[in-house]
């Protein structure tokens, strides 16, 4: 059976799209190696999934060398060294956007399904030609959103070019950086705001986590650590792999604030405001 | 109030989250529209152009003609609340 090919895409930049690709490429790459997982970085001239991969210093052509005919597509893919079913299909640093057009996209991505179950598409931000050509083979596309009025707007808009698209691609809403205590205290739009405003299907939600930066910094996507903390990121990207391969995943629930004494007192708020 | 409301602070109506949604709301209303190419002063235009068709088959009451757009969920309905007084006649 051809590849399933699924659309990283958020409008806004800096919300964690590159992020949630190598995190979920990762963990579903981890969760079954007979799965084979390809990413491919959209984001000609401003690549960073590399990086975020650990896969910097391993690349050899990238995807504007495949599209001219200058090497083979098997040629361009990194191999990852942790997850040997996982491979990535970098972007030219050097070019612009207008170096591939949908066209080719079609073509490319035929092909690659042919070798890959999965390819995972990280779509740069905005809506010109980057976000077409991502656009332009998707099967199902992920909007990244945080819970901020201008990633939430950015989505709609974003959402609304999809499904203007005259074929069917299946939107899924991923939450990114919620920031539990924020909610639980009214000072940030919560999970089911977002929901509300964008109507569409909720695939998971991550929690702001610090150890995104720590593995960052190191090139080793947190969904791969060893051991998950509970109501983590990693766990929670682990758990959005899990149910794009149709596992059910009871979404995390974030309700309490870690801190003893905040809960106490908002035990108490709550009381009061009640009687 | 006394300790009470010490306690619990000033009374928050509105909370900042709840701006957030209001306002957010608001503005992608107004995206949609503008997607749609349908701004304020082309719905105008529609109802008058509107009017002037129905108004050849009913005497309709102008006043109180009410033109707008509903948002249903990610959908937009065109909605005309158009009183008629009587058929005329053909």
């Amino acid at each position: 059976m051809p590849g399933k090919t699924i659309l990283f895409t958020s409008g806004k930049g800096g919300v964690g799209k590159t992020t949630s690709t190598a995190n979920i490429g990762v963990a579903l790459a981890s969760q079954d190696p007979n799965i084979n997982v390809c990413m491919i970085d959209m984001d000609i001239g401003l690549r960073n999934l590399d990086i975020q991969l650990g896969l910097e210093n391993r690349i050899v052509y990238n995807i504007v060398d495949v599209v001219e005919g200058a090497c083979k597509a098997r040629q361009a893919l990194v191999k990852d060294k942790r997850l040997p079913n996982l491979a990535l299909l970098p972007a030219a640093q050097t070019r612009d956007k207008s170096a591939v057009s949908p066209e080719q996209m079609i073509t490319l991505i035929a092909e690659l399904r042919e070798m890959f179950d999965l390819i995972l598409i990280d779509s740069p931000a905005g809506i010109e030609q980057g976000f077409y050509n991502s656009v332009a083979a998707a099967d199902e596309a992920i909007i990244v959103s945080t819970p901020e009025m201008s990633a939430v707007r950015d989505a709609d808009r974003v959402i609304g070019l999809l499904e203007a698209q005259n074929r069917k691609i299946n939107c899924w809403l991923v939450i990114n950086r919620l920031r539990p205590a924020m909610v639980q205290s009214n000072d940030m739009m919560g999970v089911d705001d977002v929901v509300e405003i964008l109507n569409i299907k909720l695939l998971g939600v991550i929690p702001e986590d610090e150890r995104i930066i720590v593995s960052t910094n190191k090139g080793e996507p947190l969904a791969l650590a060893k051991s998950h903390k509970p109501n983590g990121a990693g766990q929670a990207y682990q758990n959005i792999a899990l149910r794009l391969t149709g596992v059910e995943v009871p979404l995390m629930v974030f309700g309490e604030s870690e801190n003893i004494f905040v809960k106490q007192f908002n035990k108490l708020k709550a009381l009061i405001k009640f009687s | 109030m006394g300790l009470l409301g010490w306690l619990t602070g000033p009374p928050k109506d509105v909370t900042s989250r709840d701006e957030a949604k209001k306002r957010l709301q608001l503005t992608i209303f107004h995206d949609r529209m503008e997607v749609m190419e349908l701004p304020p002063d082309r719905l105008n235009a529609l109802r008058d152009e509107l009017l002037l068709v129905i108004a050849k088959y009913f005497e309709v009451d102008i006043g109180r003609t009410e033109c707008t757009l509903e948002q249903d969920e990610r959908e937009v309905a065109f909605v005309a609340n158009i009183p008629v007084k009587r058929l005329r006649g053909s």
